[in-house]
C-alpha cells in the first residue's frame, strides 16, 4: 500500500492558524533576543529578517507577509517600542511579501523550463518542492526586500522624526537585512535538509 | 452491553520522507479492540509501542495531521471515526496529550478551560458556571487567573482535566495522565469518571503496581502493532519489552563503593539565585564527585536538582561559592573548563539535533579534535553499534523519541567526558533501555550524575542518593 | 517579556475602556502629526504629560524618553543642517547653517516624536494586551487574527526557554576555545548558527502538533463560537463617552490654534 503523505492537511485552517501563529512567536524572538554585536561598540543587529527570510523562503510570501508583520510588531510592543510597531508592521510586512514573491517566481521559472527540457521523460511531482533558490532569485529578493523595508522604515519615520533623523537608520537596516539574507537562507537549507516534512508546508 | 468503542483490522503506518529513513513494519497490524459503555480500559504500552498514536487516531487527529496509510474500521457509537472531524466529535472523544504544554493554547487558567465551551457554542453564563465547577473540583480556583505557564506539572495535567471535564464527553482517552500524578487526584479523577459513567480509555507505560480494582478489571497490552488482553499474555510480553525493572543491574553498583577514584569535582559554599528572581536560591555547601562512583539527585519538582546540575557544568555562575576540577589552577576552575569537563544529558534530547544525518550529528565534537576521517568514521560506526542506532544516513529528526534518546547519549560518549549529568532520561524511555545507557557510560573514570524522580530506579544505579529540598542537600542517605 | 509593558494599577486611565482609549491613541498620533502650531504640539504633549501623571506616576513621564533619548539627539543634530529657513542664526564650519526655520522644525520634530511615544507608552501602559486583542476584535479584526495573536502569546515565553535550553545544550557540545575571548562575529554566529537550526526543526515540529490541540478543542466547527470574556457593551458606558467628547474636543480646538 502506497503510504501518502497527505499533504492536503496544509490546507486545514487549524494548521494555518497553527503555522501562523507559531512562525509569529519565533520571528518575534528573533527580533527581540536574538542578536549578535556588529562593532565592538555595542552596535547590535537582531535576527528579525532572518526569520523573515527563512519564512519567506520556506512558506511563502503570504506566510512571510503576516508573521514578518505581525512577529517584528509584537517584538516592538514586548520590547518598549510600541510606536513603532504600526510602521514595523508594514515595513517587514511588506518586505516578507516581496521576497516571498521574488523567490516563488524564481522557483515557478525554473520548473518551466525543467519542464520545457523534460517533457518527454513523464517524470511526475506530485507537489512542487521548494528548491533552494538560485542565486539571482537570491539577489533580487534581497534587493526588492531591503528597499521595500528600508523604503518604508524611511518614509514613515521621517513622519515621526524628520527625515534626516530616520536617515541614520538605513544603513542599519541595510545590514540587517543582509545578515537577513546570508543567514537566512542557509538556515531555510538546513532546515530544509535536516526535517524532510517541512518540504510539504508551503502554502 | 452495547459496544461502544469498536476497533477492527486497524493498520496504520507513518509516512517515510525520503529514502534516508529506515523502513520499519506498520505501527498497527490488524489491532481489534472493543469496548463497552461505561467501561474503564487501561492499556499498558512500551515507550513508542504507539499509545500516542492510537489516542490520537481515537479522535480522527491521525492520520489527518500527520498522513500515513491506515485501513481498518474504527468506529465509535456505531459512526466512523475516519470520516468525522475532529472537532465535531468532541462531545463524544475527548483526550488528554501526554504533554500538557503541547495541549494548552490560551495564557490564563480560566480562558483554557473556556475554550472548547465557546467553541460549543455556549452561553457566556453557561461557560461561567462550567468554568468555576470544574475549577473548583480540580483545586484551580486560586489559579484562575494565572497564566498556564507557572503552573507545575501536576497542576497543568489537572488543569486540562478540568477542560475535559467541562466538555464532558462520553469517552476519554487519556494519553499517560495518571502517570506520575498524585494519588489525591489521580482518586478525584477516577472517582469523577465513575460517576459520570464514563467510558475510559487510559494510556500508561507503567506496569500499574498500586491499581485499583477498577483498573485491573479490563486490562490490555499494546506491542508489536496488537492489543493482547489475556492476563498471561500481559505479564510476558511485560517482561519481554522490558516494563519491568532489571535486577540485574545492582551488580555494578556493589561494587563501586570501595573503589570510588580520585575527585573528580569540587563544590563549595555554593550560593545561587536567578538574577532578578528572589523566591528560590540555591545553597550547597559540600559537594564531591569522585570517578567511578554514580549519584542520584532526587527531590520534589522545584527543589533545584536541574539548576544544581547547571551549575556543576558551567552553564550557571554561582554568586558565591567555587567549582573546583583537578586541572584548575586557581581556586574556581574556569566557565568554558567546566563546560567541556561535562556531559548533560537534556531530558528533551532534540536540543540539539541540527544536521541531516546520524553521522555528521555524531562527528560533529569530534571533528575540532583534529583527528584524521578514517578515525572519525571509525569512531562514529562504533557508537551507531554500541547505541543501536540506524544506518549513518538516517535523518535524525524523524527517529523515534527513543531512538533520539540513544542518539544524544551516543554524542556525549563520542565526546569522551569524564563527568556525566543524566536530567531525568529515564522519562519517555523503557527500563531496559535506560539500563543500556548507564551501563554504556559507567566506568572507573568517570562520575555519574543521575536526576530522577524514580526512586527505586535511584536505588538500583547509584552508590549514593542525595536528595533536595527547596535548593538546598539533605544530608546523605548511603546505599549500601 | 510576556505581558509586556503592561503594569496593573487602579487609576481612571486604567479603568477607562479600551476601546476608548484605543480611539483616543488613534486621535492623539494623528493629531501630532498633523502641520499644527508649535503651540498646538506642546500643548498635545502636556495633555499627555498630565494624563501619565495622573494615571501612573509623575517620574513615569520621562520614562519614555528614556527609551528614545539618542533618536531625540539625532533630531536636534541633524535636522537643522538639511532644513533651513528664515532668518540665520549660526554657521558651523564655514558651511552648515543653522536658522530660525530649522531650530523650530528640530523642536517640532521633538515634541512630536516624543508626544507619539508617551501616548503608546501611556496605552500599553494601562491596558493589557488581552482588552488590546478584544479592541481590535471590536473594530473588526477577524476571530482568525485575533487567535493568532494569542496564540503567539502563549508560545513567546515557551520559545524563549526553549532558545535558552538549546543555547545551553549547544554551549556543552562545543570544544573549548583556546585563549582570550576575542570580539569575533563569524565565531559568535557559527556558535549561533547551530543553535538557530535547533530551534526552527522544533517550533515547526510543534505545529502539527497545535493543529491537533485546536481541533480537540473544536475550532473551526461549523456552529457560531461564543465569548466567554467580552468589552461590556456600549450602552454600560455611556459616562466615559462624556469624557471622550471632552477630550476629542480639545484635539479638535487645538488643530486651529
Amino acid at each position: 500500500m502506497d503510504t501518502n503523505k497527505n499533504e492536503s492537511f496544509m490546507q486545514l485552517p487549524a494548521f494555518r492558524i497553527a503555522t501562523l501563529a507559531i512562525l509569529i512567536a519565533v520571528t518575534a524572538l528573533f527580533t527581540y533576543v536574538i542578536r549578535i554585536p556588529i562593532a565592538p561598540t555595542r552596535g547590535y543587529i537582531n535576527f528579525g529578517d532572518v526569520a523573515i527570510f527563512f519564512t519567506a523562503i520556506i512558506f511563502g510570501p503570504i506566510t512571510a507577509l503576516i508573521t514578518g508583520g505581525v512577529g517584528t510588531a509584537l517584538a516592538d510592543l514586548l520590547a518598549g517600542y510600541a510606536q513603532w510597531a504600526p510602521f514595523t508592521f508594514l515595513a517587514h510586512g511588506l518586505q516578507g511579501l516581496a521576497i516571498g514573491l521574488v523567490i516563488n517566481t524564481g522557483r515557478k521559472l525554473h520548473v518551466t523550463s525543467q519542464q520545457r527540457n523534460q517533457s518527454k521523460s513523464g517524470q511526475e511531482e506530485l507537489t512542487p518542492v521548494p528548491r533552494k533558490p538560485g542565486i539571482v532569485s537570491l539577489l533580487l529578493a534581497f534587493v526588492l526586500g531591503t528597499l521595500v523595508m528600508g523604503g518604508i522604515y524611511f518614509l514613515t519615520g521621517g513622519l515621526m522624526v524628520g527625515f534626516a533623523a530616520a536617515a541614520t537608520e538605513i544603513p542599519g537596516n541595510i545590514l540587517q537585512n543582509v545578515a537577513g539574507i546570508l543567514v537566512g537562507t542557509p538556515l531555510a537549507m538546513a532546515v530544509w535538509k535536516a526535517y524532510p516534512p517541512i518540504r510539504y508546508y508551503t502554502w | 452491553m452495547k459496544t461502544l468503542i469498536k476497533i477492527h483490522n486497524l493498520t496504520f503506518s507513518y509516512p517515510r520522507y525520503s529514502d534516508s529513513q529506515v523502513p520499519e513494519p506498520p505501527l498497527f497490524d490488524n489491532l481489534h479492540y472493543s469496548i463497552h459503555q461505561g467501561e474503564l480500559h487501561t492499556i499498558i504500552g512500551a515507550p513508542e509501542s504507539g499509545k500516542t498514536t492510537l489516542s490520537r487516531i481515537l479522535t480522527g487527529l491521525v492520520p489527518r495531521y500527520t498522513g500515513g496509510s491506515i485501513e481498518g474500521q474504527l468506529t465509535i457509537f456505531k459512526k466512523n471515526v475516519r470520516e468525522l472531524r475532529p472537532q465535531d466529535m468532541i462531545e463524544t472523544v475527548g483526550t488528554i496529550f501526554q504533554n500538557p504544554d503541547d495541549q494548552i493554547l490560551t495564557t490564563r487558567v480560566d480562558s483554557e478551560i473556556a475554550y472548547p465551551l465557546e467553541s460549543l457554542g455556549y452561553a457566556p453564563s453557561a461557560i461561567a458556571e462550567r468554568v468555576e465547577r470544574e475549577l473548583a473540583r480540580f483545586g484551580l480556583e486560586e489559579k484562575a487567573g494565572r497564566n498556564p505557564a507557572t503552573l507545575s506539572g501536576g497542576e497543568k495535567k489537572r488543569l486540562l482535566c478540568a477542560v475535559l471535564a467541562a466538555i464532558s464527553p462520553a469517552v476519554w482517552v487519556l494519553d499517560e495522565t495518571l502517570d506520575e500524578m498524585d494519588p489525591q487526584w489521580r482518586q478525584t479523577l477516577l472517582e469523577y469518571l465513575t460517576q459520570q459513567n464514563s467510558t475510559v480509555l487510559l494510556f500508561t507505560s507503567k506496569m500499574p503496581a498500586s491499581a485499583t480494582a477498577l483498573q485491573q478489571q479490563h486490562r490490555a497490552i499494546l506491542s508489536q502493532g496488537r492489543l493482547h488482553s489475556q492476563a498471561e499474555a500481559i505479564d510476558r510480553i511485560a517482561e519481554q519489552d522490558g516494563l519491568r525493572l532489571l535486577p540485574a543491574a545492582p551488580a555494578q553498583a556493589a561494587e563501586t563503593p570501595d573503589k570510588a577514584g580520585p575527585v573528580l569535582l569540587k563544590a563549595e559554599a555554593l550560593s545561587f539565585h536567578y538574577p532578578g528572581l528572589t523566591d528560590f536560591s540555591l545553597e550547597i555547601d559540600h559537594l564531591t564527585l569522585r570517578a567511578g562512583e554514580t549519584l542520584t539527585l532526587s527531590g520534589p519538582n522545584g527543589c533545584g536538582k536541574t539548576t544544581l546540575a547547571k551549575l556543576l557544568c558551567g552553564l550557571y555562575t554561582p554568586q558565591q561559592g567555587s567549582i573546583s576540577l583537578p586541572n584548575s589552577t586557581d581556586g574556581s576552575a574556569a566557565l568554558e573548563l567546566l563546560r567541556s569537563s561535562a556531559a548533560y544529558l537534556f531530558q528533551n534530547p532534540d536540543y540539539q539535533i541540527f544536521l541531516p544525518s546520524i553521522e555528521e550529528e555524531l562527528a560533529y565534537g569530534l571533528k575540532e579534535k583534529g583527528l584524521n576521517r578514517e578515525r572519525v568514521t571509525t569512531l562514529v560506526q562504533n557508537a551507531i553499534q554500541s547505541f543501536r542506532l540506524p544506518p549513518a544516513e538516517t535523518s535524525p529528526t524523524l527517529l523515534s523519541y527513543g531512538t533520539r534518546k540513544r542518539l544524544q547519549a551516543a554524542t556525549y560518549w563520542l565526546l569522551q567526558r569524564p563527568i556525566c549529568i543524566f536530567d531525568e532520561t529515564d522519562s519517555g524511555i523503557s527500563p531496559k533501555d535506560f539500563a543500556a545507557l548507564i551501563a554504556a557510560f559507567k566506568s572507573p573514570q568517570r562520575a555519574l550524575l543521575i536526576i530522577s524522580h524514580d526512586a527505586e530506579l535511584a536505588q538500583h544505579y547509584s552508590d549514593r542518593i542525595l536528595r533536595m529540598e527547596a535548593g538546598r542537600l539533605i544530608p546523605e542517605a548511603a546505599s549500601w | 517579556m510576556v505581558s509586556g509593558t503592561y503594569l496593573p494599577g487602579n487609576s481612571f486611565v486604567h479603568k477607562a475602556d479600551p476601546r476608548m482609549k484605543f480611539s483616543l491613541l488613534i486621535l492623539w498620533v494623528i493629531a501630532l502629526i498633523l502641520p499644527v502650531s508649535i503651540a498646538a504640539l506642546a500643548a498635545y504633549y502636556l495633555a499627555l504629560v498630565l494624563l501619565i501623571w495622573a494615571g501612573l506616576s509623575l517620574g513615569q513621564v520621562f520614562q519614555p524618553l528614556k527609551t528614545i533619548w539618542p533618536l531625540l539627539l539625532m533630531i536636534a543634530l541633524l535636522t537643522p543642517p538639511f532644513h533651513q529657513s528664515g532668518r540665520e542664526l549660526y554657521q558651523v564650519g564655514g558651511f552648515i547653517r543653522i536658522t530660525e526655520g530649522g531650530l523650530q522644525e528640530a523642536i517640532i520634530l521633538i515634541v512630536r516624536f516624543s508626544g507619539i511615544t508617551s501616548a503608546f507608552f501611556l496605552f500599553f501602559r494601562t491596558t493589557t494586551i488581552d482588552d488590546f486583542i478584544l479592541t481590535l476584535r471590536w473594530f473588526g479584526l477577524p476571530y482568525s487574527g485575533a487567535l493568532v495573536v494569542t496564540i503567539a502569546f502563549r508560545y513567546i515565553p515557551s520559545l524563549l526557554q526553549l532558545y535558552r535550553n538549546i543555547e545551553d545544550a549547544h554551549a556543552l557540545r562545543r570544544p573549548v576555545p583556546e585563549g582570550r575571548r576575542k570580539f569575533h562575529p563569524i565565531k559568535k554566529f557559527s556558535h549561533i548558527f547551530p543553535t538557530l537550526v535547533s530551534v526552527m526543526i522544533h517550533s515547526i515540529k510543534g505545529i502539527p502538533t497545535l493543529s491537533m490541540a485546536l481541533e480537540s478543542r473544536g475550532f473551526g466547527r461549523h456552529n457560531p463560537r461564543t465569548s466567554y470574556r467580552s468589552l461590556l457593551p456600549l450602552k454600560e458606558i455611556v459616562h466615559q463617552a462624556v469624557l471622550f467628547i471632552i477630550v476629542l474636543l480639545f484635539l479638535v480646538l487645538l488643530l486651529f490654534m
